[in-house]
């Protein structure tokens, strides 16, 4: 009961970050296009450089990672263990994604700590005449990474079940991205 | 251990954690990090792990990526890419092998809407193939030219995979992608006449169609995608000029999409959506994988193995064409188990330093990358847009047949390459126009 609440919660989650991240891809095309056309007429426009940088891009990646996640899109090699017995590549899988999550703890423990020294400090670059703060995307990173944890936390619960119950977990047929 | 080996036990470490299924961010992340610590200790390597990612992510070129990714997304749900074979099929299919001159053709106008490879070769796949082994055509040859073709995507503008060398070379994305165009024409021109002069020697590998469009017909076709060309003009056009820079023709493009889909009644919310999901994933997954090849870019210049690699061709050794050939191996044998983006972001961290101190020109050399790279994925014994093609296509036609049929394109290539290196002049002329 317990777990079904916290994969739902991470799944709302997920489709928050997913919304968001969608959002900030439409803004960043808007975005631009207003400055090319504002441009074009002379109106002067400033910060479109530093807006889509600091913010939409930084958004939209980071949110979208866990997304990315969560549905095995990461690229990753299926050649070499395709002719693996399932049961060796769950024990494999579950390594590989315990080491994961080592890595990401390492990596949320830097940026959290990135993310607080530029929140102590109010970053922000200038832009034009004026400033735009950039300090509340640096805490992206962490989140994001955070949420990726998790989910190879969970990810990693249901291939150990399968390994100790010997069930086969059929794999997720990977549609080829757009890239 | 010395500095050298060091990069190159972690260059070795990276191949076999991809073996094992390490998802290719995680394994460059973690054997620079891990590098990074044996070479300089602790500090550096939390160091890099704490500011390249964001400071990589939060980047204006970089930002073209999405841009365009949404752009050949759009053209792609609304449906371009069958409008785009269809016409191309009214007009061609009375030639010899017209049917795969069709999709030959249709593949190139895709790609200049679409950045990727993959995606062009997988919709082209479904509509094109299924309809040359319905006219009895030779099975190896209508997989093998949509297998080939669709290599066309990253190389005719816009393509993902330049804007990504264009950075970490620290190159001109708009010069890089200027410079695709002949190249990429000039390819598409081979296969066409290699197609046109096979299908005449063997006409039982293509036999003729009963199609016999009339004009209007044709001419219909055509109205079907006059907005393709207004779509290329504006995005090729805007970067020609330098007045905008590629983060604004990848908006501008994708807006003209959504326009162009919308005028066509194409558009609609499961369309947007699907572009929108599509686009954001694929973003995401690239930017990762990014991230950890700038950490690697950083271990293998402090390793030295760049260096190391250089010194191994003796002094003077670099003026010839051995480095080319060298590059030129290293995809042919990572493409055999890498998909483009994470055979690109591997390899770049090494091959930059070594091309950058042999002198060549970084524009000419990063469209000979991007043949490498496609070469590299249609190469037997294993070639990653073989497997796209073979999934797409089932049981119908066998991979050995997939990999005879794109034997002949194989030689096209090797054609274009060695053009390529001795006329550089085929994919510099351009860009040496723009300033």
């Amino acid at each position: 009961m317990q777990r079904t609440r916290l994969r739902r919660a991470m799944d709302a989650l997920i489709t928050l970050d997913l919304v968001i991240a969608g959002l900030a891809l439409v803004a960043m095309l808007l975005h631009v296009v207003l400055d090319v056309v504002l441009r074009e007429v002379h109106v002067p426009f400033s910060g479109t450089l530093e807006i889509v940088s600091y913010w939409y891009i930084v958004a939209l990646v980071f949110l979208a990672i866990p997304v990315a996640q969560q549905h095995g899109h990461h690229i990753r090699v299926e050649l070499f263990t395709a002719s693996v017995p399932p049961r060796i590549q769950h024990v494999i899988d579950l390594v590989v994604l315990l080491g994961c999550v080592a890595l990401l703890a390492l990596f949320i423990w830097v940026s959290t700590e990135e993310a607080l020294r530029q929140t102590a400090r109010l970053a922000v670059v200038e832009a034009g005449t004026g400033t735009i703060p950039v300090w509340p995307t640096r805490w992206l990173v962490p989140l994001s990474m955070t949420t990726t944890a998790i989910i190879c936390l969970m990810q990693a619960y249901d291939v150990l079940r399968a390994i100790v119950e010997n069930e086969v977990i059929a794999a997720q047929p990977r549609e080829p991205l757009d890239v | 251990m010395s500095d050298v080996a060091i990069g190159g036990f972690g260059l070795a470490g990276i191949l076999v954690l991809l073996a094992l299924r390490v998802p290719i961010a995680f394994a460059l992340m973690s054997v620079s990090v891990a590098g990074l610590w044996a070479l300089l200790g602790e500090r550096p390597a939390l160091g890099a792990l704490r500011t390249i990612p964001y400071q990589f992510v939060a980047h204006w070129s970089l930002s073209a990526i999405p841009m365009f990714l949404l752009m050949g997304a759009v053209a792609f749900h609304s449906g371009i890419v069958s409008a785009l074979y269809s016409a191309a099929r009214l007009w061609l299919c009375r030639l010899p092998g017209g049917l795969a001159i069709a999709s030959n053709f249709a593949c190139a106008g895709f790609a200049a809407a679409s950045g990727s490879s993959v995606a062009t070769a997988s919709a082209m796949g479904r509509i094109a193939v299924p309809e040359m082994l319905r006219y009895r055509y030779d099975p190896g040859l209508a997989t093998g030219v949509v297998a080939a073709a669709g290599t066309l995507g990253s190389l005719i503008p816009p393509s993902i995979l330049m804007i990504l060398y264009g950075t970490f070379a620290e190159a001109s994305i708009g010069q890089l992608m200027i410079a695709g165009i002949l190249p990429g024409i000039l390819t598409a021109v081979v296969y066409a006449v290699m197609i046109w002069l096979r299908c005449i020697a063997r006409p039982h590998l293509a036999p003729p169609v009963d199609i016999n469009p009339g004009w209007g017909e044709r001419m219909q076709a055509l109205a079907q995608i006059w907005p393709m060309p207004l779509l290329i003009l504006g995005v090729i056009g805007g970067l020609y000029s330098g007045y905008v820079t590629a983060t604004e023709a990848g908006a501008l493009g994708a807006f003209l999409a959504i326009v162009i889909a919308a005028l066509y009644r194409r558009l609609n919310w499961k369309v947007l959506r699907a572009s929108i999901v599509d686009t954001v994933i694929g973003t995401a997954v690239i930017f990762f994988v990014s991230i950890g090849a700038v950490m690697l870019s950083r271990f293998v210049a402090l390793s030295g193995v760049p260096d190391a690699i250089v010194e191994l061709f003796g002094a003077g050794g670099l003026q010839g064409y051995s480095v080319v050939l060298f590059c030129g191996l290293v995809f042919l044998f990572l493409g055999m188990f890498l998909d483009p983006i994470g055979l690109m972001l591997i390899a770049l961290p090494v091959m930059l330093p070594i091309i950058d101190r042999s002198g060549f020109d970084i524009i000419w050399f990063g469209i000979l990358t991007i043949k490498f790279v496609e070469i590299g994925l249609i190469t037997p014994p294993v070639g990653l847009s073989v497997y796209t093609i073979k999934t797409v296509v089932g049981d119908k036609v066998a991979l050995t047949q997939i990999f005879r049929g794109i034997g002949w394109f194989l030689i096209c290539e090797l054609l274009v390459v060695v053009l390529l290196v001795v006329f550089p002049q085929i994919a510099l002329f351009l860009p040496g126009l723009m300033n």
